[in-house]
């Protein structure tokens, strides 16, 4: 089968908006445009954001 | 008699002690009330166990509700639920969320066998300890799945009813998921031949064979690792 990986680039992650990965396995249908690079420092500030209740 | 068989006789004889030993309880304290209960909202939220305490849960007439039902709950090691004899789906927002001393989860005698999600979010989020989710889950129901496992870091055992999860989702905090485990969500990814496609997130150090990443891709579904 014909996938995109997509990787994200040192101390850097990808996401779409909801979630982050290193390494990204796109199957053909998928849109890759919808994925782009943040800092750890940006992840870990929209983890937060996703907590909730307390 | 074969060792197998011996333990198997134990096992059967340990559960007719604890049934007994059920029974007896409810002779003297009254009925079990739960059997009345329809909803399970907050019921043990916050509540502080004996350490190592195992909380079982017979509701028969469940209906709808067990959102945040041991949240933030100390000592509880064991929650088995039993009942909901017409397998209703179960809210469960924050049902089991940073009950901090929690390992197991059983579900298998609950419905037609395993939980049925409506609102999955943050149920096992910070659960540390949770090892094991006994029961299928059944992700057909499914309406919120935000943070269902965030944080649940010493999961290893769960199931998914094959082919009922249609939503993204995401295991990202769970490096210790088995063999097992992991086929069964893979097993568990519908088919999204045709549709918009979602994604799985799962802990980097999850190690996937080339056969179970063409059958991810194959339905459709985004790794992200």
């Amino acid at each position: 089968m014909d996938n995109t990986i997509l990787r994200a680039s040192d101390g850097m992650w990808l996401t779409n908006g909801e979630t982050f990965g290193k390494t990204v396995t796109l199957p053909p249908a998928a849109d890759a445009s919808v994925w782009y690079e943040i800092t750890d420092e940006e992840k870990q500030r929209r983890e937060a954001l996703k907590g909730g209740e307390t | 008699m074969s060792i197998a068989e011996k333990l198997a006789v134990i096992a059967e004889n340990e559960q007719k002690v604890y049934d007994a030993g059920y029974a007896a309880g409810q002779a003297e304290g009254g009925e079990d009330v739960f059997q009345y209960a329809t909803n399970l909202d907050y019921l043990f939220n916050s509540a502080t166990f004996p350490e190592g305490y195992e909380l079982t849960i017979i509701a028969p007439n469940f209906m709808e509700n067990a959102n945040r039902l041991v949240r933030f709950a100390t000592g509880v090691k064991k929650v088995t639920l039993k009942g909901n004899t017409a397998n209703n789906t179960a809210s469960l927002q924050y049902a089991f969320n940073s009950a901090k001393s929690l390992e197991i989860v059983d579900a298998s005698e609950w419905g037609a066998g395993g939980l049925k999600p409506t609102y999955f979010n943050s149920t096992f989020a910070d659960a540390q300890a949770l090892h094991t989710i006994l029961g299928e889950i059944d992700c057909s129901a499914l309406v919120n799945v935000n943070g269902t496992f965030s944080g649940a870091i010493a999961l290893k055992e769960i199931r998914i009813k094959a082919g009922t999860l249609a939503r993204s989702f995401s295991f990202m905090n769970s490096s210790l998921l088995s063999a097992e485990s992991i086929q069964s969500i893979i097993d568990g990814l519908a088919d999204l031949t045709g549709k918009d496609t979602q994604t799985l997130t799962l802990h980097a150090n999850i190690v996937l064979t080339d056969e179970q990443k063409a059958t991810i891709s194959s339905k459709n579904w985004t790794l992200v690792q």
